[in-house]
């Protein structure tokens, strides 16, 4: 390749429970020459460069209620450059000095209370599409007009709710794991 | 005065972490600030990231123990101060006397365990 970079444009999906497999993937990227330089709806975007040893978190952030310049500053202060996001998941990263891995959470406390948040939302999420396919499937009931219309919004809410109900689980599964294992030193 | 020590024995016993950034804000600190002074605190033992501290910054804003008191820097370089509340300066003095009487423990097994050699 002469001058000019080569670029990659990669389609991933991001599963709230993988963020930290996530992180990893997108480290051995960086080792192998290929520096993220886009986070996409729906992916990535990668530039040809020097393999560099960087380590890339994912944070589950705050929301578009709270001033982010605080939570930015912090992170931004602490030596971590801001990447992008996927919604709420902000991507971060730092180099790697001295085979020292720099880690955004410091204790296991802190980081399950942001999977107790994620999943907190995913629990809303799932009593607003329960109470709202309870609604529909009681109306289905009353008139026969709308029988025929009803079944594919009925898959797709269920589909939905299937899929955060397994985020939930997912997400508590993380927590346990990280529950049993021997607390990092500090 | 209101008497703080019902409702502050309901936060102890603290985390490590938590201990420390309210220890670090006997004086008043940005974030930034309290990352380093815990650090030194602890000779280098404890680092806190930034994710951990923004969450315990965003926990005890929200119980009422610290409170945000004015900025530092200007432009893009302004940072939030924080500050303890009386009830946060309460839960410190509380979870100290705790620990003291549990270090006084400590000294006391190890010279026993030492003894018994």
């Amino acid at each position: 390749m002469s001058g000019e970079k080569a670029t990659k444009k990669v389609f991933r999906m991001l599963m709230a429970w993988n963020d930290e497999k996530e992180g990893r993937w997108l480290a051995e990227q960086e080792r192998s020459g290929w520096h993220l330089t886009a986070v996409r709806c729906f992916g990535y975007t990668f530039e040809r460069a020097a393999p560099a040893d960087v380590a890339y978190r994912l944070d589950f952030g705050p929301s578009r209620f709270h001033d982010k310049s605080e939570y930015f500053g912090l992170f931004h202060d602490a030596g971590w450059e801001h990447v992008g996001c996927r919604g709420l998941w902000q991507y971060f990263r730092k180099a790697i000095v001295n085979g020292q891995i720099p880690e955004i959470y410091t204790d296991a406390q802190s980081r399950i209370a942001n999977y107790r948040r994620l999943i907190g939302l995913s629990v809303c999420m799932l009593a607003v599409l329960g109470s709202q396919t309870a609604t529909n499937l009681a109306r289905e009931g009353q008139s026969n007009s709308s029988i025929s219309r009803y079944p594919a919004i009925l898959i797709l809410q269920l589909a939905l709710m299937s899929i955060f109900a397994y985020s939930t689980v997912r997400l508590l599964l993380v927590i346990s794991r990280l529950k049993r294992a021997k607390p990092t030193d500090a | 005065m209101k008497n703080l020590d019902r409702p502050a024995r309901k936060f102890l016993p603290l985390s490590e972490a938590t201990y420390l950034i309210l220890a670090s804000l006997t004086e008043p600190r940005h974030g930034y600030g309290i990352m380093q002074d815990v650090e030194a605190v602890s000779d280098g033992r404890v680092r806190l990231g930034p994710g951990t501290l923004y969450g315990a910054l965003t926990n005890l804003l929200k119980q009422k123990l610290i409170r945000r008191s004015g900025e530092t820097g200007t432009g893009g370089e302004r940072r939030k101060v924080y500050a303890l509340t009386p009830l946060g300066e309460k839960v410190l003095v509380l979870e100290g006397e705790r620990l003291a009487s549990l270090s006084r423990l400590a000294a006391d097994v190890a010279r026993r365990l030492g003894g018994a050699k």
